[in-house]
């Protein structure tokens, strides 16, 4: 008798689980959440206003934990306190797309600096 | 707390709003908190056009992350063309209407982009060889910025610029097989630049990241213990690889 109700139990989640609305709407956000630690930081010297920020630790809500570069915008990522962009040491937490948002200068033209993606929005400790 | 003060706490007076909200969006339960439920409706109406307000459709769509306000260009490619041959522009703020990109400040071509960033345009059939200095201009004003000149080369016998078809790596050495590799080739990579010219046989290119330009300042704090995605470009007098070569490797 219990084994059937486990059953029921188990199948009854499955299938609320399959069928909450938050799976339409996860769907159309195509932000992902971050956190880390600063390590470092450079100017994007072609897309001035922007930021290339390592981090270790990232945290990118994976089963992995990864070290890497995001980028900050000053024109379009939301930056709440304690306000510490980019300062070494600094824990920060917030939201990213993913793309290309830090152009450097070589030569005659300018590259997009790899990272993974630009924050839109940011706290620091 | 008197109503319709914006304190920034959800109090019931917040509580309530919501509840109405959500009856007049058809929304049940209305319980008056925001769940998934109302967050999905508020996405599908943030998503669909009124029929009541003008188009807003912007003219100039701006690149991630830039000013929304200005007109600007970062690469042409490739760098290496023959006149009349097709060159792809990267930026932002170009226009969906109308932009004109001049060749040292004269040679006026006009081109429309679709989504802002790229723009494609044929070089001039009247252009001679040489060095030609790129701008954009449109309704946002021009790109011309003395710090950064986007420039390409016309020529009769143009060369591919480095083409990365493979990458290795082995303790800490990178090796690289390919094209387009000159006897002085620079690395950008995640990891930072190299410190000086690299030189290649043509189709091979070998690199330490230990001597990459951030190496150090990174390592200082991954310790070996992180996975990174290391992405490489090589740069030499005939241009760049235009996207990224990928590789994950534990810094």
């Amino acid at each position: 008798m219990k084994k059937k109700q486990f059953i029921v139990t188990a199948f009854s989640l499955i299938l609320i689980g399959l069928f909450l609305p938050i799976s339409s709407a996860r769907a159309l956000i195509t932000e992902d959440p971050f956190g880390g630690i600063v390590s470092t930081s450079i100017r994007c010297t072609c897309s001035a206003g922007n930021r290339w920020i390592w981090f270790t630790p990232l945290y990118l809500g994976g089963p992995v934990v990864i070290a890497g570069p995001l980028i900050y915008s000053s024109f379009s990522t939301t930056l709440y306190a304690d306000l510490n962009i980019a300062v070494s040491g600094k824990w920060h937490i917030g939201d990213y797309r993913p793309g290309r948002a830090c152009w450097i200068r070589v030569r005659w033209f300018c590259l997009p600096l790899p990272s993974l993606g630009l924050m839109t929005k940011v706290g620091t400790n | 707390m008197p109503p319709n003060v914006a304190y920034g706490y959800f109090g019931p007076l917040t509580r309530v709003a919501v509840a109405r909200w959500q009856t007049a969006n058809g929304i049940t339960p209305a319980v008056g908190y925001f769940g998934p439920i109302s967050r999905a409706a508020i996405v599908t109406e943030t998503n669909t056009p009124s029929n009541l307000s003008p188009s807003t459709e912007i003219d100039t769509p701006a690149a991630l992350g830039m000013r929304a306000n200005q007109v600007m260009l970062f690469r042409a490619f490739p760098f290496e063309v023959r006149s009349g041959d097709v060159i792809t522009l990267d930026g932002s703020g170009f226009s969906k209407t109308i932009n004109k990109i001049y060749f040292n400040d004269s040679n006026p071509v006009d081109a429309t982009s679709t989504d802002g960033i790229t723009l494609d345009v044929r070089v001039p059939l009247i252009l001679s060889e040489g060095e030609y200095s790129l701008s954009v201009s449109n309704t946002l004003g021009s790109s011309n910025n003395p710090d950064i000149a986007i420039a390409i080369k016309v020529m009769n016998n143009p060369r591919s610029g480095p083409i990365i078809e493979n990458a290795s790596i082995v303790g800490d050495t990178v090796t690289l097989t390919g094209s387009g590799f000159t006897s002085a080739n620079n690395i950008i990579t995640t990891l930072g630049n190299s410190s000086g010219p690299i030189s290649s046989d043509g189709v091979t290119l070998t690199f330490r990241i230990t001597e990459l330009s951030m190496y150090n300042e990174i390592r200082r704090f991954t310790l070996g213990n992180y996975k990174v995605a290391f992405w490489i470009y090589v740069e030499n007098e005939h241009g760049a690889n235009k996207e990224p070569y990928k590789l994950e490797i534990m810094i």
